[in-house]
């Protein structure tokens, strides 16, 4: 594929390398801006004054939902994304991200799925309408028959696997491929931001794949969680808000990290407290997986259960508060730039500060009581997303522009956009937050109400915000134009990525950067020169028609049958398209790269280990979802009455002897008899399948005996639970075959992949040993 | 205003005063660094500035972090006992509620029910002065049970009844709304809170 150049469109649509990867990211990112935007100005429009009708309440309700889905999911952590997919590798000093083919895969899960969310408003019906928090049960086909509904989960769905893709990506390349000598604290503060950010998503993004995952039974399949009232509201508001606090600071983190990596280039000081803050943003990052409880304040949830989530919550503004002081400490005896990024950063913070204060309401009981619900919590949230966090990102948008693009941007158009941004920001966001009794995503208010002024100047000001935006866009494009050029290091930065070329050659560095103990970076020049191009302009179709498969496989879902045939053929041919590459990283040979703290871990090991991380997290909320709604329940089967004993006892003695099989095949693999490797594969694919024909058989008879998906929660809970884990031993299969098919053709290396398989399928199998005893014994 | 408001109030100004100053002052830090130590001609970068192709000096001591703490902790410790406080005054009535009124949100509207099993729509009469007990719940969807002008309210889930409390002295008509999206017609659902002189209200409420 020599032949294709970045000049056609093949080249994009095929390309691995991460800085193309980061750029598709940062221009689909800010169409998604556009899409969120748009809609946003729609019912600014329409709420300027009390009895509008530009949109029709139902109009209103989609446009608020989209609005909030794309604008959070689609919008701002995929910027914060796309700087990351572009900077990381080259902060850490390495030459692409741990698993180029899995990057781009999620660039495309991440586009495809905003099509499939948003394309729901040319559908009959509409788009999603259920507000982006998709509250149960308004989220059910019940009360929200419209396809569209069913297009934004799956959509979600998409994005989920999107986002843990990347999540094992990032953190195998920063725990794997930092540049020798690179220690972790030695890391500049953005790569810190993405670190902190991954870790907090293989925790939160698997809760909301279990939510997702149900959701889509229960519209498509006609299954019970959420229909009924011992799963209902309850069970989503749990699900939802264990991933939502935390998606919070998932958004916050990236823009938080692009301020403390701006603030001391332009202060022209070293960061005041780097080890604090870092720390810091740690302990917030785990307050935050505890405090969900405070989205349910008025639910009527235990009382001793609030207020330890009250005090919890209250907590979280100790840390952040240790950072914001960090940040204003280092400005102490700076000598401080008023360049664009530098005044985008501060205003960040300012609008952080604001947001953060008045979150603290919002955190108590008490106040929650007449909070909920009102403009005053779209207010606080608006000014931490999108004052604190967008605006951080902008900032880091501008900082790092003329590395991206080798140009400088126009410093006064700068100004005037940040002048522009900041007033119409504030304008919009100060008044809606002082509308403290009126209703959100209430479509018109009647003018006795008093909420017209507020009103009246959130829409302006959210039009003279919305509109700067084009004098970004415009500054940007005549930066490539008739920009200066900016060298490789305009602002005098110390980190990696102003060490070399802008924009950087594909290989990134003309050699190996080094940090030498006394911190000096140098690079080091390549003993050989060969090793590190070979695979920075790798190709692949794989990963685009993976994604494209996929999208019409889920389209097919909710409209028609023949387009998810259509889709699932394009994702076999895909597959296999993947598995026949030839792509393999080339090291250098010589250096050591950092690696701790998982020196002796492979890297594809390392990728499997986080994976199974967060496949924990998804079966465990599918295991408690089953737990909730059974102990809701006044009545369920008698134990061993509802599935047959002997089907399950049977087939957990399968599963495990099929564990033990694969160990023998590594065993072997290791001794290098590949004739055992076989064999040993064969049988535990063959164990495998045997498994999902006894589950066939069973599920059938079920079916026969008139127990479908939708019959009673007994049923519902048992196909979704042990479906989802079926799915896995299925696509476990597909990559066993895969090595069978390997074993017999090539086999160097195959100890390596059979052993990361090996933790994939024992993990499975670990599954089946919690759901046998839940469903069948107890 | 009800007793519950008017807790409500005193606690959000608590928390008003305490946010503001707080903000005023750390807004105000940072905008006088940022006057204080902006870059002027003929002053050179400090001696610690960031070198390209270098990894720079960590500085900052973790003694402000402690600093810190402790006063945030103690500002937190204010507003939790004021919460918890606040809390228990809004959870428990002062005195036996004299009456429980069954509240129904449904797409899209609000029914009552008294206990005489008096049933009202899109209206909600209650006496003065007295306590009453609501139990809140969902004939369908996710609902919030909101009173604007008493800033108070609670969810209204299918399936459960969330209990509160309501009182006020002065009669007069206000509005109940629903705070959480249910649908199309959840900008217009709302009902009449009347609340009547006792007497008034018996005479209705008898005559049912």
């Amino acid at each position: 594929m020599a032949e294709i150049t970045p000049n056609s469109v093949r080249y994009w649509l095929f390309t691995t390398n991460h800085k193309n990867i980061g750029i598709l990211y940062l221009v689909t990112s800010f169409y998604f801006l556009l899409v969120g935007g748009a809609l946003a100005l729609l019912f600014r429009l329409q709420l300027a004054m009390p009895q509008t009708e530009i949109l029709s309440a139902s109009s209103f309700n989609q446009a608020v939902t989209v609005h909030g889905l794309v604008m959070v999911l689609w919008f701002l952590s995929p910027l914060g994304f796309a700087l990351a997919n572009y900077i990381v590798p080259l902060q850490i000093g390495a030459n692409d991200l741990a698993f180029p083919r899995l990057n781009a895969l999620s660039y495309w899960l991440y586009l495809f799925g905003g099509i499939l969310a948003a394309i729901g408003f040319f559908t009959p019906g509409g788009a999603i309408d259920t507000g982006w928090t998709v509250y149960a049960p308004l989220n059910t086909a019940k009360y929200s028959p419209q396809v569209g509904t069913t297009l934004g989960a799956l959509g979600l769905l998409m994005l989920i696997a999107s986002v843990t893709a990347s999540t094992v990506n990032f953190l195998v390349t920063i725990f794997k491929m930092r540049a020798p000598g690179m220690r972790l604290m030695h890391m500049p503060m953005y790569t810190w931001g993405i670190l902190l950010t991954v870790f907090l998503m293989l925790f939160a993004f698997p809760a909301l794949a279990a939510a997702g995952l149900v959701l889509a039974a229960d519209r498509a399949l006609g299954t019970l969680y959420f229909v009924s009232q011992e799963g209902g509201a309850l069970l989503w508001d749990n699900l939802f808000w264990f991933f939502g606090h935390p998606e919070v600071y998932i958004v916050l983190l990236p823009g938080l990290f692009a301020v403390a990596e701006i603030l001391p280039v332009f202060a022209r000081r070293p960061l005041y407290g780097k080890r604090v803050i870092i720390w810091a943003t740690v302990a917030a990052s785990i307050l935050s997986l505890m405090v969900w409880g405070h989205h349910m304040f008025t639910t009527g949830v235990n009382p001793l259960w609030r207020e330890v989530m009250t005090v919890l919550t209250e907590t979280i503004s100790i840390p952040f508060g240790v950072i914001t002081i960090s940040f204003i400490l280092t400005l102490v005896g700076a000598s401080i730039r008023l360049k664009t990024p530098m005044l985008f950063a501060l205003a960040s913070l300012v609008h952080f500060i604001i947001g953060g204060i008045t979150g603290v309401f919002n955190s108590s009981v008490a106040l929650d009581y007449g909070l909920r619900g009102t403009y005053w919590v779209v207010g606080h949230f608006h000014y931490t997303l999108l004052g604190g966090a967008a605006t951080g990102l902008i900032a880091g948008l501008y900082y790092w522009w003329p590395k991206i693009s080798g140009r400088m941007y126009d410093e006064r158009l700068g100004r005037i956009h940040f002048i522009l941004y900041v007033v119409g920001y504030n304008l919009f966001a100060f008044s809606i937050h002082l509308l403290i009794d009126m209703p959100r995503r209430v479509y018109t208010y009647p003018l006795e109400s008093g909420w017209l002024l507020n009103n009246m100047v959130a829409t302006t000001g959210a039009l003279i915000f919305g509109l700067s935006f084009l004098l970004l866009f415009f500054n940007l494009y005549r930066s490539l134009r008739k920009g200066a050029e900016a060298g490789p290091n305009p602002w005098s930065s110390w980190s990696l990525e102003w060490l070399t070329p802008s924009p950087p050659p594909p290989e990134n560095y003309g050699g190996q950067p080094v940090v030498s103990a006394d911190g000096v970076i140098s690079i080091t020049p390549l003993p050989i020169d060969g090793g590190r191009h070979m695979h920075v302009n790798h190709l692949s179709k794989a990963p685009m028609l993976v994604s494209l498969g996929t999208f019409a496989v889920f389209l097919g879902l909710a409209l028609s049958m023949p387009i998810a045939l259509v889709g699932l053929a394009i994702l076999a041919a895909s597959l296999i398209i993947w598995a026949r590459e030839s792509w393999s990283s080339h090291h250098m040979e010589g250096l050591e790269f950092e690696k701790w703290p998982f020196q002796g871990v492979e890297k594809t090991r390392l990728g499997v280990w986080w994976l199974i991380f967060g496949e924990a997290v998804l079966f465990s909320g599918l295991i408690l979802s089953y737990l909730w709604v059974r102990f809701m329940s006044a009545s369920w089967p008698a134990a061993g009455t509802a599935f047959d004993l002997t089907t399950g006892a049977a087939n957990t003695f399968i599963l495990l002897t099929s564990s033990f099989t694969l160990v023998a095949a590594l065993a072997a693999a290791r001794l290098g008899r590949h004739s055992m490797v076989r064999a040993g594969l064969l049988t535990t694919f063959a164990l495998g399948l045997v498994f999902l024909l006894n589950k066939a058989l069973e599920w059938a008879h079920l079916f026969a005996e008139g127990h479908t998906f939708g019959s009673s929660l007994p049923f519902s809970t048992f196909y979704v639970t042990t479906g989802a884990h079926g799915a896995h031993v299925l696509a476990g299969l597909i990559v066993l075959a895969y090595l069978i098919v390997r074993s017999f053709r090539k086999t160097e290396g195959i100890h390596e992949s059979v052993e990361s398989f090996g933790i994939y399928w024992h993990f499975v199998d670990i599954v089946w040993v919690f759901l046998f005893p839940l469903f069948y014994l107890f | 205003m009800s007793e519950i408001t008017a807790q409500w109030f005193q606690l959000f100004n608590l928390y008003a005063l305490l946010g503001t100053v707080a903000g005023v002052v750390v807004i105000g830090l940072l905008l006088f660094n940022i006057v204080r130590y902006r870059a002027r001609d003929g002053v050179n970068d400090p001696p610690d500035a960031p070198t390209p192709g270098r990894i720079p000096p960590e500085r900052g001591r973790i003694g402000a972090v402690w600093i810190l703490t402790g006063l945030v902790g103690g500002i937190l410790l204010t507003l939790t006992f004021g919460t918890i406080n606040t809390v228990n005054l809004i959870l428990t009535p002062p005195r036996k509620p004299a009456m429980t009124v069954e509240v129904h949100g449904f797409q899209w509207g609000w029914k009552f029910i008294y206990p005489n099993g008096k049933e009202t729509v899109g209206e909600l009469r209650l006496p003065a002065g007295t306590p009453v007990l609501f139990k809140v719940t969902s004939d369908d969807v996710f609902h919030k049970f909101h009173l604007i002008e008493f800033k108070y309210g609670v969810d209204a889930l299918p399936g459960r009844f969330n209990e509160v409390w309501f009182s006020t002295d002065i009669v007069g008509t206000y509005t109940i709304q629903c705070f959480e999206l249910c649908g199309a017609g959840h900008s217009n659902m709302k009902s009449r809170l009347v609340i009547m002189h006792p007497s008034e209200f018996q005479k209705w409420y008898g005559g049912g």
